[in-house]
């Protein structure tokens, strides 16, 4: 690994790409006429100019279309792909179909049943023991006030549809993003899946989702995982990545197993790195709750999906307002858990 | 390094020269009509009908045309500003606050498509098979073919858009004919996944069981059967609503600001009638030879000369022939 170049250096680099310049000049021309040596730079326009006026000349109009359109025979090809899937592949969506509702199902009906002040209780009270008192008097404030706007059963049914997948996210993200910190190939291969994953428009992998898991809170899970995954496994291979070297070699020194290396030092020592990845993956989550109502899944999306499509922007405004809070919370939440985990490791006390 | 500034500024000299030209020539024209703007509404019929009557407003009468796309909502807002000038479907049915809007805004500028429907459907497949299932009446006994392991052991019924006045209508109905304990309402999210539901159990033929309405691409190319339904009374819909949805009124609006400006374009807008029976050839046509709905509007412009030549004078319908004859 090479370090950043001081200021310095920049000179040799400069002088190098001059004698390539050099070097690049045609010999016969660097004695001739000024204006000559300055019209050079068009000898790169010739071959295009030739090739443009021959194929103009063929009778190509090359300002056209382009002349093959394979795109709605390469569309219909996917689209029986994905039939194919849809009937052949049924038997494993809905193996995953099952099991992910029934977890969905019980979490939501637990929520459901259990008395408002109860809940707001226990979330203000993780809120106090981690965040301190005011993040703790803001939860059970904003929580209070989406009660009284009649939206406690679609923030429980979003905060159930929350738990599952950010669940599921990190279950899938960390264990990937350390294995892509210990093998660079895996890293190299990730990385244009994860791009893929955070700039595809969900919309074109939510209508495949229905026909596998058909309507309702399923293809809204997988949907939410595509999107919620990428953050949390490029800041865990991040986190493990820039650890020291030193911290490394010394545990290595001391006898560690590449085992022992990986779970006792590199992954606490990573932690907080790989929490902010937990962070963001829970936020991701969160903005993709209204993009999972267009599929029918329930809870605070549903009601800005309905405040729009009769135009009432102020009850979807409140329902948006209820999806900003729960993001706070759950992101002030998250935060100090792993700054008070960053705390405990400069202490010494995280390594060992 | 100065000789490289030069030749810089020169490059840049000749890229800007190069784009003066171009803009020149594209500038010409300049006793050109204002353009009118149709909404582009994002379903076959809508962009079928939006595409053969741009074609002959631009054609045979001489505006420019444009195609915005987007959904119900926002292109619904867009007439409102005056941003799009023409809306070929609008469905009071679905969308009552549609009327909902300052005097004066829109026109009403007449009827759009001759027929639709709305109904509860089930595929003929599973009729088949059911010979028994007949009317939301034989529901209850026929429960047990849609129970999913969400639906909390009632059938699952894939209700209307949300926001859509059917979603109300449907709650109603399911409460009139009380199928509150039968029916577990599942609402679908969007027309799209409404689609994309319907299509996915046909092609595993699996049950299925909610609204639908005709014409899209699942009521033309699906064979759907509707759920009977005591008939429609004005009696019934403005109490309970325990009957079949009336037939559909599918309405074409402009801003006000086209009557002023283009008279000629909204007369032939008032004449306009699309038949549903051509809107579903036009679909079969393009799922036939796998086609957009560019190609199917010039297919229907090109086979259904006499039904969109009867809107317009004949001097504006040889325009439109000659149009399509350049087009090749």
């Amino acid at each position: 690994m090479t370090g950043n170049a001081p200021p310095g250096e920049a000179a040799p680099g400069a002088s190098a790409l001059e004698a390539i310049r050099g070097r690049l000049e045609l010999p016969g021309l660097s004695r001739g006429p000024r204006w000559l040596r300055r019209a050079l730079w068009l000898r790169w326009l010739v071959a295009p100019a030739i090739l443009a006026i021959v194929l103009w000349a063929g009778g190509w109009d090359w300002a056209g279309e382009f002349p093959a359109d394979v795109g709605r025979d390469v569309g219909r090809e996917i689209d029986n792909v994905i039939d194919w899937m849809t009937t052949e592949l049924d038997v494993i969506f809905d193996v995953i179909k099952e099991v992910v509702l029934t977890v969905l199902v019980n979490i939501e009906d637990f929520l459901l049943w259990l008395p408002w002040p109860a809940s707001i209780l226990a979330i203000a009270t993780v809120a106090w023991r981690t965040a301190g008192v005011w993040v703790a008097a803001f939860s059970a404030g904003s929580l209070v006030l989406m009660a009284s706007f009649g939206l406690w059963d679609s923030t429980m049914e979003t905060v159930a549809l929350m738990l599952v997948t950010v669940t599921l996210s990190i279950a899938i993200a960390v264990p990937l993003g350390v294995w892509a910190s210990q093998s660079d190939r895996l890293d190299k291969l990730l990385r244009p899946i994860l791009d893929g994953m955070q700039t595809m428009p969900s919309f074109v992998y939510l209508v495949p989702a229905i026909a596998f898991f058909s309507l309702g809170n399923v293809p809204a899970v997988i949907a939410t995982l595509i999107y919620a995954v990428p953050p949390a496994v490029r800041l865990t291979n991040l986190g493990i990545r820039q650890l020291p070297e030193e911290t490394l070699e010394a545990a290595e020194s001391f006898g560690a197993t590449p085992a022992q290396l990986l779970l006792k030092v590199k992954i606490p020592l990573a932690a907080p790195t790989i929490m902010a990845g937990v962070n963001q993956t829970t936020l991701m989550a969160l903005a993709m709750v209204v993009i999972a109502s267009l599929v029918g899944a329930g809870g605070l999306g549903e009601d800005v999906n309905r405040g729009l499509g009769r135009i009432e922007p102020g009850n979807a405004f409140l329902a948006g307002l209820g999806i900003v809070f729960l993001a706070i919370i759950i992101d002030r939440i998250t935060q100090a858990f792993a700054s008070r985990q960053q705390s405990s490791m400069g202490a010494g006390g995280g390594v060992g | 390094m100065i000789h490289r500034k030069k030749t810089f500024f020169l490059t840049l000299a000749a890229v800007a020269a190069c784009f003066a030209l171009l803009i020149a020539a594209c500038g010409g024209g300049e006793d050109e009509k204002e353009p009118i703007v149709f909404s582009d509404l994002n379903w076959p019929s809508a962009e079928i009908q939006a595409r053969v009557a741009a074609y002959i407003v631009e054609h045979g009468y001489g505006y420019p045309t444009e195609l915005v796309p987007g959904d119900t909502v926002s292109l619904w807002q867009a007439l409102v500003n005056n941003d799009t000038h023409v809306t070929m479907e609008i469905w009071p049915a679905q969308q009552e606050w549609l009327l909902d809007v300052e005097e004066g805004t829109l026109v009403e500028v007449g009827l759009s498509l001759d027929t639709g429907w709305e109904a509860w459907v089930i595929p003929q497949y599973l009729k088949d098979a059911n010979p028994g299932l007949v009317s939301v009446a034989d529901l209850p006994d026929y429960m047990d073919l849609f129970i999913t392991s969400d639906s909390q052991g009632k059938a699952r019924f894939v209700t209307c858009i949300p926001g859509w006045a059917c979603e109300q209508v449907n709650a109603a109905k399911v409460e009139s004919y009380g199928l509150t304990d039968v029916l577990d309402v599942l609402n679908p999210g969007s027309s799209a996944a409404l689609a994309a539901d319907l299509e996915a159990a046909y092609e595993k033929g699996d049950p299925w069981l909610g609204y639908m309405w005709h014409p899209t691409p699942q009521s033309v190319n699906l064979d759907l059967y509707q759920l009977e339904e005591p008939p429609y009374s004005d009696e019934c819909w403005a109490t309970t609503k325990a009957c079949a949805y009336p037939e559909a009124r599918v309405l074409i609006m402009v801003n006000n600001s086209l009557p002023g400006r283009a008279p000629e374009v909204v007369t032939f807008l008032e004449k306009w009638s699309f038949k549903a029976a051509d809107q579903v050839a036009a679909e079969l046509w393009m799922e036939e030879n796998n086609e957009d709905t560019d190609a199917g509007a010039l297919w229907f412009l090109r086979n259904y000369r006499d039904t969109w030549a009867s809107f317009v004078p004949a001097e504006v319908a040889e325009k439109v022939d000659k149009a399509l004859e350049d087009e090749g």
